[in-house]
C-alpha cells in the first residue's frame, strides 16, 4: 500500500541510505508487494530521467514529456505545494511527490532545509540531485520543515559544543559562530 | 633569506649534480623558512583575536547567500567578551563570554547556553603541533594586499590531501587581527568566505556595546555540564576504527542534553588546525531522528543510527571525513 511512511522508507531505499534491520524490511516489503514494486520502477525512472540516464527499452515519449515538462519551469522559485496534473497523468502521485523532490532539493542544495529561494537552473538542479540524492516526498513538505527546524536546533547545539573546543575557535575566536548565526530555518 | 644571491653563490660552484641538489636543499631549507614566517603569523593572528579590543564589519558568504555581520571584541580583567550579530536579515546573535556563549535565535526564540569552559588552545600554541601540521599542510605566505583599507599578508594553508579543507588567510599587518578568510574545498572552489569591509581598533569598549538587543525570549537547548564530565582521563567507550590520516583523539567529555539531562558523550579529533566532534546518545522513540548528510558553511555533519544510539560527526572538514568516521565508529569490547 502507498501511503506516506512507505513513500518515505522507498525514496531512501532508491537512493541507497537504508542499512542494516532497515535495509531487510524494506526489502521484504518490497518482495511482497505489487505496488510498492511499481512504485520502486517509477521512482528509478523519474531519476534516470532527470539525470538523463534513460536506456533506449525505456518509453523515450515518456521521457521526453518529462524533461520537456521540466524545461517549460527552468527556474523555480518557491517550493510547490500543488501535484502538477501532467505527473499525475505521467505515473501517478508517487512520482509527484518524488519530482517535487527534485525541485526542493535545487532549493536547498545541500543545506538541509533552508527554504531560502534561491533561483538555480534545472540543469544545475540534476546536478543537486546527483551529488545529494535525498527525496523530499511533497505531502510531507510541513513535517519536513518542522522536523528541519528541530534537527537545526540539535545542530545548533551540536555546534556550540563543537565550536567551544575546536582548533579553530583557537585561531578565531567567536567568528565561527558565522555558522550559527548566518542559518536561518524556514525564511 | 636572499634568493638571487642565493642562486649566483651556487652558481660559482662546480657545475653539474652538485650544483643541483645544493640549489634544491637551498630552496627547501628556505621554503621551511617561508612556512615558519607562516606559523609565526598565524600565532600572531591568534594572539591579536583574543587579546584586542575592536568592532569590526564583515560579509559572510556561504552557499551562494551573502550575509553582513558585526563582531564586537572587547578583553579585561574579567577576560574576554564577544559578541557577534547579523545585520541583515532576522536579528541573530551569539554572546560569549567566560566561555559561557548565549545564541539568540528569534526564529524560535531559541537561546543556546554553554558552560563556562577553558577551551585548549586558547590562543593557538603551534609549535606544540607544528611537525604534525606539516604532515597535513602545506604553509604558504604570499602577497601582502589590501583588505578593509589595510595592509593585510595573505597566507595560503594547503592541504596535502582531499580529507581536509584549504584555508586562505588575510591578516592586518600592523595589528594581526584576521580581515578575510576563505575555505577552500578538495576542488579549489572556495565554499566559505568572511571578509571584513571595516574594522575599529579602540581602547575601550562599553558594557551597553557588549549587551545583546532586547526582546528574545530564553529557551535553554542544552549544553550544560554534566558533574561527571571526563576529559581523556576517563576513556569513554568508543573507538573509530578507520580513522582519517592526520587525525588525534583530542579530549573526550560527556554532556547532558538540556531538559531531560541525558548524557552525551563527545569526542574530539584534530589535525592540529581542524576538528571534527562526534556525538553519541540514545535514540529516542520520536520519528524526527533522520540518517544523514548536512552542511553549515564549510561545516559538514554526518548522523548515523546504531540500533541503540544516534551517532552525529561534525566539523570543519569535507563531507567524505565526517562520513568515513562516522562508518567506522564502534563500541570498545567491555
Amino acid at each position: 500500500m502507498m501511503n506516506d511512511k512507505n513513500r518515505e522508507w522507498l525514496s531512501a531505499l532508491v537512493d541507497g541510505e537504508l542499512q542494516g534491520q532497515e535495509l531487510e524490511h524494506s526489502l521484504n516489503a518490497l518482495r511482497n508487494d505489487s505496488e510498492l514494486q511499481a512504485s520502486w520502477k517509477a521512482y528509478h525512472v523519474v531519476r534516470d530521467t532527470v539525470s538523463s540516464n534513460l536506456d533506449d527499452s525505456v518509453d523515450l515519449q515518456l521521457h521526453q514529456r518529462i524533461s520537456t515538462a521540466l524545461e517549460s519551469e527552468p527556474t523555480i522559485l518557491a517550493p510547490q505545494r500543488r501535484a502538477r496534473p501532467w505527473l499525475k497523468q505521467v505515473a501517478g502521485v508517487a512520482i509527484a511527490a518524488s519530482v517535487t523532490g527534485v525541485a526542493i532539493i535545487g532549493l536547498q542544495g545541500m543545506n538541509g532545509v533552508d527554504s531560502t529561494p534561491v533561483a538555480v537552473p534545472v540543469a544545475q538542479q540534476q546536478e543537486y540531485l546527483r551529488m545529494e540524492p535525498t527525496l523530499v516526498a511533497q505531502g510531507n513538505k510541513d513535517k519536513e520543515i518542522e522536523r528541519a527546524a528541530q534537527n537545526s536546533d540539535a545542530l545548533n547545539a551540536y555546534l556550540v559544543n563543537h565550536n567551544e573546543y575546536s582548533a579553530n575557535s583557537g585561531i578565531q575566536g567567536v567568528l565561527p559562530y558565522v555558522r550559527i548565526v548566518g542559518h536561518k530555518v524556514g525564511q | 633569506m636572499c634568493a638571487s644571491l642565493v642562486i649566483r653563490l651556487v652558481n660559482k660552484m662546480r657545475p653539474g649534480l652538485t650544483r643541483v641538489t645544493l640549489l634544491s636543499l637551498i630552496l627547501t631549507v628556505s621554503a621551511a623558512h617561508a612556512s615558519e614566517d607562516a606559523a609565526s603569523w598565524l600565532e600572531r593572528m591568534s594572539r591579536a583575536a583574543h587579546s584586542l579590543n575592536y568592532i569590526g564589519t564583515f560579509v559572510y558568504m556561504h552557499e551562494g547567500k551573502l550575509e553582513t555581520m558585526q563582531l564586537v571584541h572587547a578583553v579585561d580583567e574579567a577576560g574576554e567578551h564577544e559578541r557577534l550579530l547579523s545585520l541583515s536579515g532576522p536579528h541573530r546573535e551569539v554572546i560569549r563570554e567566560h566561555g559561557q556563549v548565549t545564541c539568540y535565535l528569534p526564529e524560535k526564540d531559541a537561546l543556546v547556553a554553554g558552560h563556562p569552559t577553558t577551551p585548549p588552545g586558547f590562543p593557538l600554541n603551534l609549535p606544540t603541533q607544528w611537525e604534525q601540521l606539516r604532515d597535513v599542510y602545506d604553509f604558504k605566505l604570499l602577497a601582502v594586499s589590501r583588505v578593509a583599507g589595510l595592509q593585510a599578508q595573505q597566507i595560503a594553508i594547503v592541504p596535502r590531501d582531499t580529507l581536509r579543507y584549504g584555508q586562505n588567510y588575510w591578516v592586518a599587518t600592523d595589528s594581526g587581527l584576521l580581515l578575510r578568510a576563505d575555505v577552500i574545498n578538495e576542488q579549489g572552489d572556495v565554499v566559505e568566505q568572511l571578509e571584513f569591509t571595516s574594522v575599529s581598533l579602540l581602547e575601550h569598549i562599553s558594557a551597553q556595546q557588549l549587551q545583546p538587543q532586547a526582546g528574545s525570549r530564553v529557551v535553554d537547548l542544552s549544553v550544560t555540564s554534566l558533574p561527571s564530565e571526563v576529559k581523556t582521563a576517563q576513556p569513554l567507550h568508543w573507538h573509530v576504527a578507520n580513522l582519517p590520516a592526520g587525525f588525534e583523539l583530542e579530549l573526550q567529555r560527556q554532556h547532558a542534553i538540556a531538559g531531560d539531562g541525558v548524557a552525551v558523550d563527545h569526542l574530539v579529533y584534530s589535525d592540529g588546525l581542524a576538528s571534527v566532534s562526534v556525538f553519541i546518545e540514545p535514540r529516542r522513540d520520536s520519528t524526527g531522528e533522520n540518517a544523514g548528510t548536512s552542511r553549515r558553511g564549510s561545516v559538514n555533519a554526518y548522523t548515523r543510527l546504531l540500533p541503540q544510539q544516534r551517532v552525529t560527526v561534525l566539523g570543519e572538514v569535507p563531507p567524505a571525513t565526517v562520513r568515513q568516521i562516522g562508518e567506522s565508529i564502534e563500541p570498545l569490547a567491555p
